[in-house]
């Protein structure tokens, strides 16, 4: 591996880690709230986040793009009031990653939160904790594994975006690309070797991920 | 007949026009309970747990005012409903439902915590002591017996801080000079805190001997208040209600 190579993981990584970050505070109230609440625009609400799974992925990075570009309200939000700009930079790689990723997160997360036993929240709630003290103490640490999964997928779909970040932020050697755009400009550009060498390391990487993530969704008496 | 007067005056739960329905029952209640300690016996369906669940605000009654000291818990015509965490209650459930995460000391200490309390409740030594857990207390909840698990439940409700004890058979798994001893320091915990109780047993002798007035469910209804028409109305446990105190027959 080049020195090349290793500051393209360590980018990825960083972006994937970045991204992961930024989603999983709103994924897990989001998750929270579909698993535990009926409530007016819930079947919507689901449907949106569904919808990066289900859309060509350069159609989600076509609408981030429509509203992150300067002219988006967004974009022109964020440009005006802060100075900041997503398009065609590292910011975009991680709006596109967390974006993709949000849908599998919130998926893992409500299936565990749905897992953890109602009674125990409403003995806790009985014996003084509000909802915030519940959600913190019992919910989340009985969900833990579940989550702790659900991180780990969220972040292994992080790491092999390609669609959205392309087209939000582009495919720029040293600043907005990804291994996942590596390897493709690699093999456009006839570098065999290279796009190898590149998915070999995207294959481990991946592989360690995903064996993890699924140890930890099963219960531990069904382990190995 | 001559009650024991507690130290501080009891607080009243009154529970008006309480009506739920459910599939395999509908419980109708219109009852003011102002003794220190109110038993709740009945056959298992009667709605023992559900009455104790409506009055933690774990479930909600189809139609019902109930009041605790003075406070208002829930009424449905106004559609108040104070919820669980603000009812000052400390419930401990039939099946003890501990948090599986947690050890026994953290479990003990879950409602103190929660009601804002720090360090270590002033009960905490005697309670411990008293539920024999003092050597478990660092331990986890895994290879706690069934026993055990319920005298956690027991000594969470009571260091919770609460006003209000709502105890669903919680010495139902320990043996009788156990069940004993432990209803004793109960009674010197109520008496001392001025706490109002809702118990529930199977146990006839332990209604008369440590309840100072029983409601008895069946389906749901009141059939029966009051200790001298429960003692009339089991008379083939007359042997065993012999063993409790004489000046509570």
């Amino acid at each position: 591996m080049t020195s090349e190579d290793w500051r393209l993981v360590g980018f990825t990584l960083g972006m994937a880690a970045f991204s992961t970050v930024l989603l999983v505070p709103p994924g897990l109230w989001l998750a929270w709230r579909l698993a535990r609440w009926n409530w007016p625009g819930k079947t919507w609400v689901e449907t949106v986040i569904a919808l990066p799974l289900v859309l060509p992925p350069v159609a989600t990075g076509l609408i981030l793009l429509k509203l992150f570009s300067r002219q988006g309200w967004l974009g022109a939000f964020l440009w005006e009031a802060l100075g900041i700009s997503v398009v065609f930079t590292w910011r975009g790689v991680v709006v596109a990653l967390a974006l993709m990723s949000l849908p599998l997160f919130v998926r893992s997360a409500r299936v565990a939160f749905a897992g953890v036993s109602r009674r125990h929240e409403q003995i806790a709630a009985s014996l003084g904790a509000g909802p915030i003290r519940v959600f913190w103490t019992v919910s989340v640490p009985l969900a833990g594994r579940g989550l702790l999964a659900g991180v780990l997928l969220a972040f292994a779909r992080a790491l092999g975006e390609f669609g959205a970040t392309v087209i939000l932020a582009g495919n720029i050697p040293g600043r907005t690309q990804t291994l996942a755009l590596a390897i493709y400009q690699s093999v456009q550009m006839g570098d065999d070797s290279h796009a190898l060498r590149l998915l070999m390391i995207s294959v481990v990487l991946a592989f360690v991920l995903a064996g993890t993530s699924e140890w930890l969704s099963r219960s531990p008496s069904s382990r190995p | 007949m001559a009650f024991p007067e507690p130290v501080l005056p009891s607080m009243s739960l009154h529970l008006q026009k309480l009506r739920a329905r459910f599939p395999e029952f509908s419980l109708e209640l219109d009852v003011l309970l102002d003794r220190p300690v109110t038993g709740l016996f009945g056959p298992s369906g009667a709605g023992k747990t559900t009455l104790l669940e409506i009055i933690a605000g774990i479930r909600r009654p189809d139609s019902a005012r109930i009041e605790f000291h003075g406070r208002l818990l829930s009424d449905t015509e106004t559609g108040f409903f104070l919820p669980s965490p603000l009812r000052q209650i400390g419930y401990a459930p039939q099946d003890a439902v501990l948090f599986p995460h947690l050890n026994v000391r953290q479990n003990l200490l879950y409602g103190w915590h929660s009601r804002g309390g720090r360090g270590l409740p002033s009960l905490w030594d005697e309670t411990v002591e008293a539920v024999e857990l003092t050597g478990l207390v660092g331990r986890p909840l895994a290879g706690l017996s069934g026993g055990e698990r319920q005298r956690v439940a027991l000594a969470r409700a009571v260091l919770s801080s609460a006003r209000l004890w709502l105890l669903d058979e919680p010495l139902a798994s320990l043996d009788h000079p156990v069940r004993r001893r432990l209803l004793d320091r109960l009674r010197g915990w109520v008496d001392r805190l001025g706490v109002t109780v809702i118990y529930v047993s199977h146990d006839p002798a332990e209604m008369v001997a440590w309840c100072d007035d029983v409601l008895v469910l069946k389906a749901g209804r009141t059939v029966a208040r009051g200790i001298p028409d429960f003692i009339a109305a089991h008379p083939q446990d007359k042997s065993r209600l012999h063993s409790v105190p004489h000046d509570r027959l």
